[in-house]
């Protein structure tokens, strides 16, 4: 029988090898995805666009627009007179904070006496308007400082200063977030969605009753339809991770042992996942469209790799719960970045491992040896 | 022409005969809103914040709660009984280590033994934040948070006359100039007024594009293409008739979407909406296209798909919907000429959010427009050297 079984291993893998775009783009999917992560896709920001309606004209609000352009987070875009153009450019989406210098700003300052900025930001973005805001208020206030600075001497020292240090991460470098984030991703969509989209075609197909009635038993059929997979899966963990730290510098402080068992962990949960999902649906469309609404959503958006869990409202921080990747990323990051063992870790570790058996189980339940 | 009513009609009862695709097309739109626009935040609150308090003191003990009243820090013993609640007062680094390890608390206030001594004293003393900063954006929110928390009780402290302090350095320490904010187009900074016309340009993108990707192949790997290469319909009726109902499909999606987005989160919709149905249907006829060249790179639905999704996923993220398009790099930047999603994404937002119409948006839709030629042609191309 094993040897059977080996034959249809090998045609499973043939199946994938000869098709060539697929593999293409399986194996250059997480090098993409790095890539641009890496870098294209920041979240600080550079040189949004602003326009100034000057009012003064003056050496001191000239000075400011200066000093806000050498920051590098902000590009002028235009100069204007009233508060229409001012509309018409946001409108247009060409700038993003607009600030208006009143008269005599200048005089008023040399002075001393109290005066007024206005700065307007485009609210439709209210991350970007909230940072931008605080970048040019810190500009502001430095302006300020330096202008007192020169008139009456150095000021007095804060009597309560910070230390601060960042642990696990000292250079703040983005990468530490997105090297996990991709792993899942990527490791869904080949564990879980190819194998429940070739488990459907097999029965879209109906070629499916000519696999049940071979010699094989039903579950070494699964096994040996999976198993390329897994193999292909552990290839594309491998490479995300080495490029994580060959090119952006992700540190390893763990055991290497511990993080290939827990891909694997990790890689098992995906594909009872999917497996699961073809026994629910008989054609192609249904377990794509089942996949990306079970699957690639959650794990994009309830893992906390793009957006903070605690910041979601309860029910969805509950619903987080049950998202295999929110654990994954946990172990990975325990392992890559903090260098912690099981001790610590047993907790995800268990997570997945129960997930895994249960989605078994129940696929086992509800598969058929008959269609 | 009426042989591409019955296409239409014929491809319309195709897709919906399947029981599943319905209930999908439908439920997605209300999820996806309802899911995304909740998830879909960046700001940062509820931090949890670990003290090590080696002054035991009222001011330190004064620190502490300001921290916490802001709303941006919680102390994980504020729930009670909580196994949370030994994270709150660490005793000594080991602890401090193992509750940063155990993800127990994102940042660690040390507060040293002679704080209260040393300010009372109009001295200077130091305080220690350790951050947990695995997520870079996270950390930086929550120093700045921290530092202008400490700040703020420095100068409540130099007023009350606790730190001692001559009444000039109060005064130079105060700022001239007063900035007055105003936001523009949503003066709340609600998040999900921002997220929601994105997640809508999303939708309607992801699903023409799937669906655009899977048609022909299916037919192909079915077989029944070779029926309708044998019929007396032409490649051009074969197409439009294919494409048509998923544009109208793809439109259909979008009034389900702005209806949600209306009665469930009063999104505004300030602009004409007759904009942005041209400009979506433009954008479906571009993704389509795209889906259709696809569909003719491909063999199977399997590979169709996977394509689709490699692109759509480079898309998505590459669109400005999670990412400010202002902090790519200049190449990527310029990669959202050719990218219909992103296209979408920002018009979605700009007709819907700033009521922004024809006059403001005719560069776009130039654009928009030399996109649907391009990408159209080509899968023409493609098609006629496939069927040949």
């Amino acid at each position: 029988m094993w040897k059977t079984f080996l034959a249809f291993v090998v045609k499973e893998f043939r199946h994938i090898l000869r098709d060539k775009r697929t593999l293409i783009i399986m194996l250059g999917m997480p090098i993409a995805l790095m890539l641009i992560f890496g870098y294209a896709v920041r979240t600080d920001f550079q040189e949004a666009g602003f326009a100034v309606w000057d009012q003064a004209r003056d050496q001191h609000s000239q000075m400011l627009v200066e000093r806000m352009t050498a920051s590098g987070y902000f590009l002028q875009k235009a100069t204007v007179q009233q508060k229409e153009e001012m509309e018409q450019l946001f409108r247009q989406g060409e700038i993003k904070v607009a600030l208006v210098i009143p008269p005599s700003f200048g005089e008023m300052l040399e002075k001393g006496v109290p005066t007024q900025l206005q700065l307007i930001s485009d609210g439709t973005e209210p991350n970007t308007a909230t940072t931008l805001l605080y970048y040019l208020n810190s500009i502001l206030l430095t302006y300020q400082r330096d202008l007192s600075e020169k008139r009456f001497g150095p000021l007095p020292p804060p009597n309560i200063s910070i230390e601060q240090t960042m642990v696990y991460n000292p250079e703040l470098k983005s990468t530490f977030m997105f090297v996990p984030g991709v792993i899942t991703v990527v490791l869904m969509l080949i564990s879980a969605m190819l194998t429940s989209l070739s488990i459907a075609k097999e029965k879209e197909k109906r070629t499916i009753e000519l696999l049940l009635i071979s010699p094989l038993p039903p579950l070494l059929i699964i096994v040996g339809k999976v198993l390329p997979y897994i193999l292909l899966s552990l290839l594309n963990g491998l490479i995300i991770i080495g490029m994580g730290i060959a090119i952006f510098d992700m540190p390893m402080h763990g055991s290497w042992l511990f993080l290939i068992l827990s891909l694997v962990l990790f890689i098992m949960t995906a594909l009872s996942l999917g497996i699961f999902i073809s026994t629910k649906v008989n054609s192609q469309q249904t377990a794509l469209f089942a996949s990306l609404l079970g699957l690639m959503l959650p794990t994009v958006l309830l893992s906390g790799y793009i957006f903070p869990i605690e910041s979601m409202p309860a029910p969805l921080q509950t619903i987080s719960n049950i998202t295999p990747a929110k654990w994954f990323i946990i172990i990975i990051k325990g392992i890559m970045l903090k260098g912690i063992g099981l001790k610590l870790l047993i907790k995800p570790v268990t997570i997945l491992a129960v997930m895994t058996f249960a989605f078994l189980a129940i696929s086992w339940k509800n598969f058929k040896i008959h269609l | 022409m009426r042989s591409i009513l019955f296409f239409v009609h014929k491809e319309l009862l195709q897709i919906f005969r399947n029981k599943a695709m319905l209930p999908l097309l439908f439920v997605m739109p209300i999820i996806q809103l309802l899911i995304l626009s909740h998830v879909a935040t960046n700001e940062v609150k509820n931090l949890q914040l670990g003290v090590r308090d080696l002054s035991h003191g009222l001011l330190s003990q004064r620190l502490i709660n300001k921290m916490t009243s802001t709303g941006y820090f919680v102390i994980p013993s504020d729930k009670p009984g909580s196994k949370l609640a030994r994270a709150a007062s660490l005793k000594n680094q080991r602890e401090i280590d193992q509750a940063l390890d155990a993800d127990q608390v994102d940042l660690v206030m040390i507060i040293p033994e002679d704080f209260e001594q040393n300010l009372r004293m109009g001295g200077s003393t130091e305080i220690q934040l350790l951050v947990n900063a695995i997520n870079s954006m996270k950390a930086g929110v929550a120093t700045t948070y921290a530092g202008s928390i400490i700040a703020d009780f420095q100068k409540e402290l130099r007023e009350d006359g606790i730190i001692p302090s001559k009444k000039e350095a109060i005064r130079l320490a105060m700022p001239q100039v007063e900035i007055r904010y105003s936001h523009w187009f949503n003066p709340e900074l609600t998040y999900k007024t921002f997220m929601v016309p994105g997640i809508l340009a999303l939708l309607v993108s992801m699903l023409t594009l799937l669906l655009g990707a899977m048609n022909v192949v299916r037919e192909r790997e079915i077989g029944t293409i070779e029926q309708i290469e044998v019929s007396p319909v032409k490649t051009p009726v074969f197409i439009l008739g294919k494409l048509l109902p998923l544009l109208l499909i793809g439109l259909a999606e979008l009034s389900l979407g702005l209806f949600i987005a209306k009665v469930l989160f009063h999104t505004p919709m300030e602009g004409p909406l007759v904009v942005l149905y041209v400009f979506s249907a433009l954008t479906i006829v571009a993704l389509l296209s795209l889906g259709l060249l696809i569909s003719n790179m491909s063999e199977t639905q399997q590979q169709a798909m996977f394509i689709a999704w490699f692109f759509m996923i480079i898309f998505v993220l590459m669109s400005g919907l999670f990412t400010p398009i202002e902090s790519m790099p200049p190449w990527a930047q310029k990669l959202t000429y050719i990218n219909p999603i992103a296209q979408l994404v920002s018009i979605v937002r700009l007709n819907m959010l700033k009521g922004s119409s024809w006059a403001e948006l005719w560069p776009h839709f130039r654009l928009m427009l030399s996109l649907d030629l391009l990408y159209g042609l080509f899968a023409m191309a493609m098609f006629k050297k496939r069927s040949n």
